[in-house]
């Protein structure tokens, strides 16, 4: 089944964790049900804290605390952002997947207590942020609603993360890692020769960067994200 | 300011701090006027010769002198962004400031420069603005200490030694540090954050032996290593009060990734800055009155210095590229 996947070449930024999921399904799993499957919606993804930093200064004395100029704080707001996804079904409860998205995240820096008194300052940059994924789908069928128009499903994977700063002063690129769950409702069966079915994908996932923008004590920023779109199978 | 014409060449001695404070041309560097247009004084042959003066004053030795030198060198060469080096040749009975062609550093009795540790001069060719000789002098009316620890009344040598060694590299006084006015006169740091601030610690304190960003960006922007030069970006913008540039503004970029603060000047009467030797990524840029400390340790023309604008900062992050400049940056100050 992994060399099947392979053919294919839309697992492969999966990775190993695809590979463990995929082998442990049996042959007879497979199903004729539409295969291929395009999402195209909405994201949302949440803010998350770099921390703080003081603007400190070494003071005329032996020992004792450093003087601040300033205190700063740092943030990534919380953002929309468009995604696309295509899922192969390699058989009726696991897929694989491939996923873009861009969003647009504001870096903020909250500057407060300066020893001149300057008066406080959000000071933002804004970053436009992409995101090419991998990833492992499975379809809960078990778990179906109203008469197996609403399925369950769950989903982790790995990313390739690249966010631009405003006039494109600089770029940061990272890895993303996503695991979340959410469900596909289907409205109708269409049939015709190439579109199977319409309907509608609602997930939400936890998501982890490493490297790109994010600083601070732990250099990762993890937070949530939601998506809402439009489900094509064929 | 000596004139005199060795090699056929113009060459022009500058004292800083006692003097003169040489014009900067950079954010921290020193500059010299060639065909009206400033460039920065750098050694164009290293490393540096240089000798030192054998003879010791209460506390120090001749010997413990050189040992102390040879560290604050030591700690400028390692800076790893930054490509200088010196050789200490030997012990001579020459004093600083003498025209010997020779680059001498030693003690020196100069009890009417009654607030000056130390000073360094320059012998720079007026055609390139290359440093050829630089003596420094340590004021003999103090008390000296080379103590490890430093000595309770006495000023740490080594940590004069580091600033001005900064300066025979060519480096200008930085701005860093907050200050306030003595009631005998005078002023007494309350903190501060380059070794290139122009005022020193107290007697015993010795936090000047160690480089702050902003030094290892002035020095690394004046002699920078290939990978300093592709990693590293810089800031430009203007001050503007009414609409019209401000002369002599302090400027300091604060990454809130780590803390480092590197500072810059306003140099030009439209009030345009540079400030070099950043990491990239997102910087706040702050702009303050030059006012802890006398403008003329900064500027020779200090009357075209303005003071008179509250502190500001810009109000976006300033994004440094890596081996590049931001695009124009404009912080526009109130009068107080």
């Amino acid at each position: 089944m992994t060399s099947r996947l392979t053919s294919h070449g839309s697992c492969r930024l999966g990775g190993a964790a695809l590979t463990v999921v995929l082998a442990a399904l049996p042959a007879a799993a497979q199903t004729r049900e539409p295969r291929l499957q395009i999402s195209i919606g909405g994201l949302w993804g949440g803010g998350s804290p770099f921390g703080s930093q003081a603007a400190t200064e070494t003071r005329n004395q032996v020992g004792g605390e450093r003087y601040t100029l300033f205190q700063t704080e740092t943030d990534v707001e919380a953002a929309g952002g468009l995604e696309a996804r295509l899922t192969y079904w390699v058989t009726r409860a696991v897929g694989a997947e491939i996923g873009a998205s861009w969003s647009t995240p504001r870096l903020v820096t909250r500057i407060t207590a300066d020893a001149e008194g300057a008066p406080d300052l959000t000071a933002p940059a804004d970053v436009a942020q992409y995101v090419i994924d991998g990833a492992a789908v499975v379809r809960l069928q078990r778990l179906a609603l109203a008469r197996g128009r609403v399925v369950p499903f769950l989903t982790a994977g790995i990313g390739y993360l690249r966010q631009v700063y405003e006039d494109n002063a600089l770029i940061e690129t990272g890895t993303t890692y996503h695991a979340g769950g959410g469900a596909l409702i289907w409205f109708q069966l269409v049939r015709r020769s190439w579109l199977k079915r319409v309907g509608a994908r609602a997930d939400a996932r936890w998501s982890r960067q490493d490297g790109g923008i994010a600083f601070g004590e732990k250099g990762h920023r993890t937070f949530g994200a939601f998506g809402l779109g439009a489900v094509l199978q064929f | 300011m000596i004139r005199r014409g060795p090699s056929g060449l113009v060459a022009v001695a500058l004292m800083l701090a006692v003097t003169l404070g040489a014009r900067p041309q950079g954010y921290l560097k020193l500059g010299y006027r060639v065909d009206g247009k400033n460039v920065a004084m750098k050694w164009g042959r290293l490393p540096v010769r240089y000798f030192i003066t054998d003879r010791g004053v209460p506390g120090v030795t001749s010997n413990q002198l050189q040992t102390a030198v040879g560290r604050a060198f030591d700690t400028w060469h390692g800076v790893s962004t930054a490509e200088v080096s010196s050789s200490f040749v030997g012990f001579t009975l020459a004093n600083p400031f003498e025209d010997d062609n020779m680059s001498v550093i030693g003690f020196r009795d100069r009890p009417e420069l009654d607030r000056v540790l130390g000073a360094t001069t320059f012998l720079v060719d007026s055609v390139t603005a290359e440093i050829l000789e630089a003596d420094i002098f340590f004021n003999s009316a103090f008390p000296w200490s080379v103590a490890s620890g430093g000595e309770t009344n006495r000023y740490d040598l080594e940590s004069v030694a580091l600033h001005e060694i900064g300066h025979l590299y060519g480096l200008g006084h930085s701005a860093i540090g907050e200050t306030e006015v003595r009631p005998t006169g005078g002023r007494r740091v309350v903190a501060s954050e380059a070794v290139m601030f122009p005022i020193a610690f107290l007697p015993g304190n010795i936090e000047g032996r160690t480089l702050k960003s902003d030094d290892t960006a002035g020095i690394s922007d004046l002699y920078p290593t290939t990978t300093f030069t592709r990693r590293t970006g810089s800031i430009s913008g203007r001050v503007t009060k009414n609409g019209k540039g401000v002369y002599g503004a302090h400027l300091v970029a604060m990454n809130p990734a780590t803390g480092a603060l590197v500072g810059g000047f306003s140099l030009s009467e439209d009030g345009t800055f540079v400030i070099g030797g950043l990491d990239p990524g997102p910087h706040v840029v702050r702009a303050e009155p030059l006012d802890d400390a006398d403008i003329e340790s900064f500027f020779q023309d200090a009357k075209k210095v303005d003071i008179d604008f509250k502190v500001t900062f810009f109000d976006r992050l300033s994004i440094v590229p890596r081996g590049g400049a931001t695009s124009q940056v404009e912080v526009p100050v109130k009068p107080k």
